[in-house]
């Protein structure tokens, strides 16, 4: 099982790789939302060529959705980042399989749209269209994951499994439209990772929300934690996804070590398990009726 | 090709009346596999009564089969499909790849992608073209100038939103009532969180005052755009709404209908005449969504403001006597005579009158209709027929 962690700067790589990081993930200047660094095509090719000497793996996050308007350009990044011999591009949007396929480079695709793959059967879709793995939705039960994993052996299999995790994205830019409702000047809002939301009836809970030239998007008030899960479903998995944003570096870099000893984890509990809870783990999510 | 006018219905009642004031085709809901679990009331024998009674007059029915699939939702699917095949359902409308799989290696369903896949472009078009989609229904955040590209370039029919309610979310990309409600928006029990009140904070600092962060959107409503998507060659324009009422349904579908046939018969009426049939049912406010791009405050729905319909729906016509002048209704809000009463009808212009007395069937004159669902008679000197629908004018 590969641990991806994402990449600030270059100069982390080793660091990263100290505490266990098998793969970096990158971010992209034009083609990342929700952006914690980004690099320019020169540095993409620059990192990964370092991480294989490293003997690590690079992979690329795609996790916009594709408007028509943006296709030319993301047509020309993929031509300029085919040589870069990246080991993974991991998609939000399954737009990008024919548009790296003609590249034939949808075997570097790892389909990670947030809320599909719930089944065995989204698996074997993949592996038919020749992909290189699948990252399962983010809220399926541990029961569940290890159902689909069970019927993924022909294709790498994936979790987001620590740390922030989205739940809702919307091409609205929804923060600045309320500033401009109430007539308050609202600075920095594009990419501004200070802004929470706080629902009327949950008053203990804040959720992150971000809203940049994409859209917005609202996170969890609670990061998902898999000490305990993570070896049950470890044997199954080829990456392990721990998500980076809103996390200081000094958290992030603790969480990855924990993953890798045991009595770490137990001091990662004491400083930080209040921002922490098992996500969908035990949660079973019922075909239930609609409140109205 | 003529471009489809497709209404959603929750009920056979509705199947009917979206059928009968103007819809080509109806999307509804079957019991299992369905979004808007509550909306979702078809059983097989009510689905097979829809498709029969469209057939019977050259329309069609499609069935929604759009939840995202978990493994356990995967029992008897291959029945379901067998079933809608074997009474010739029109079409289904799914999001999900085993759903697309089974029903092209058992049945010879139709398949349309469903806007839970948010599709965006002519590239995803085209990949699910080539899997055998016939018809993609488009992300309801596409511009029409995006919507125009993509037509330009897709091997799949269109379908485009052009009325109702509107995720806030990219559809299919939510999963705010998961987290806060424990029901799955994917699988039909969206509990519609992003319309709740919310707070903004900036770090520790309040921005926001007494929870008036608001995500809701306005409804929408394109008529000023349609002219471009059925020159463009859009195959389907949708209105949205399983849940509204008949009225809602017979209203916004015979607004559009009059709007699509006066336009291909180049005698378009001023829009504002279109606007204010819809407005006789519609109490949201609406907007254009994302026609023009991106959208901003205007399509933005704070302080939970609604609109008060122009008309009152008080009743549905079920029976005329030529020779008495009678008309049986069934009444669905208050009137009393005096109130002045207009004819909504699919075969013919408005027309108004004043209702004279009003007696139960027994004959026992009445002081007023006060009893949702009561069958009354009245006088009138036009002529009804059942399934007219009678509002009140204010």
């Amino acid at each position: 099982m590969n641990i991806v962690v994402t990449l600030k700067n270059i100069l982390e790589m080793p660091h990263l790789a100290s505490l266990g990081a098998d793969v970096f993930l990158l971010q992209t200047e034009h083609f990342t939302r929700n952006v914690t660094a980004s690099f320019s095509v020169d540095e993409i090719v620059q990192i990964t060529q370092k991480s294989h000497e490293m003997g690590k793996k690079t992979y690329l996050l795609v996790n916009i959705m594709i408007h028509e308007d943006m296709l030319i350009d993301l047509d020309h990044f993929i031509s300029e980042v085919q040589f870069a011999n990246l080991d993974g591009i991991v998609c939000f949007d399954f737009t990008m399989f024919s548009l790296l396929k003609k590249y034939d480079m949808e075997r570097l695709m790892i389909f990670q749209p947030g809320t599909f793959n719930t089944n065995c059967y989204d698996a074997w879709f993949a592996k038919k269209q020749g992909m290189k793995g699948l990252t399962v939705s983010k809220e399926v039960t541990l029961e569940e994951i290890l159902e689909i994993a069970d019927c993924t052996q022909d294709i790498e299999f994936s979790i987001v499994g620590h740390g922030y995790l989205e739940m809702f994205f919307s091409r609205r830019p929804l923060i600045t439209n309320y500033g401009l409702f109430k007539g308050l000047n609202l600075k920095s809002v594009a990419n501004s990772h200070h802004y929470f939301l706080q629902e009327e009836m949950r008053k203990e809970e804040f959720f992150p929300v971000i809203e940049d030239s994409f859209g917005t998007t609202i996170f969890r008030s609670k990061k998902l934690l898999s000490f305990q899960e993570v070896g049950v479903i470890a044997p199954f998995l080829s990456d392990f996804f721990i998500e980076r944003i809103f996390v200081s570096d000094e958290e992030y870099y603790e969480s990855i070590k924990a993953y890798f000893d045991f009595k770490l984890q137990e001091a990662f509990l004491s400083k930080y398990q209040s921002a922490y809870d098992s996500g969908f783990y035990y949660r079973r999510i019922g075909r239930s009726k609609e409140a109205e | 090709m003529k471009v489809e006018l497709l209404a959603p219905a929750g009920d056979l009642e509705k199947v009917k009346f979206a059928l009968l004031y103007g819809a080509d085709a109806v999307y509804i809901g079957g019991q299992e596999f369905s979004l808007r679990a509550r909306a979702s009331k078809f059983s097989l024998e009510a689905i097979k009564e829809a498709v029969e009674f469209a057939h019977s007059i050259n329309k069609k029915i499609y069935v929604t089969t759009n939840i995202v699939f978990h493994n356990d939702d995967v029992d008897m699917l291959d029945d379901y499909l067998l079933s809608l095949d074997k009474m010739k359902v029109d079409a289904i409308i799914c999001s999900s790849p085993v759903i697309i799989d089974r029903a092209k290696s058992l049945t010879n369903l139709e398949i349309h992608l469903s806007t839970q896949v948010s599709v965006t472009n002519s590239s995803l078009t085209n990949f699910w073209a080539d899997q055998g989609i016939k018809r993609v229904v488009l992300a309801r955040e596409c511009s029409i100038d995006e919507i125009r590209e993509i037509k330009r370039k897709a091997r799949a029919d269109l379908e485009v939103f052009i009325h109702g309610g509107m995720c806030v979310s990219y559809s299919g990309k939510c999963t705010l009532s998961n987290y806060m409600t424990d029901r799955d928006a994917n699988r039909g029990g969206c509990a519609h969180s992003c319309r709740w009140k919310y707070n903004l904070y900036d770090d520790h600092h309040l921005v926001s005052e007494d929870y008036d962060f608001q995500m809701s959107s306005k409804d929408l409503e394109t008529l000023r755009y349609i002219k471009d998507l059925m020159d463009i060659g859009v195959a389907s324009l949708k209105i949205e709404g399983r849940m509204k009422s008949i009225h809602y349904i017979a209203t916004v579908v015979n607004a559009y209908r009059e709007f699509i046939d006066d336009y291909e018969a180049d005698a378009l009426k001023d829009i504002s005449y279109y606007e204010a049939e819809i407005r006789k049912a519609e109490n949201r406010l609406t907007s254009y969504g994302f026609m023009e791009g991106i959208t901003s405050v205007k399509q933005q729905l704070y302080n939970m403001r609604s609109e008060v319909p122009t008309k009152e729906f008080v009743g549905i016509v079920l029976s005329y006597d030529d020779e008495l002048k009678e008309a049986i209704i069934e009444q669905r809000n208050y009137f009393q005579p005096g109130d002045k009463l207009e004819i909504f009808s699919p075969k013919k212009p408005t027309e108004t009158f004043t209702s004279g007395p009003i007696f139960d069937e027994g004959g026992l004159e009445l002081d007023a209709a006060r009893h949702p669902l009561q069958k009354i008679k009245i006088h009138c000197e036009t002529q009804l027929s059942p399934y007219d629908i009678l509002r009140k004018v204010f």
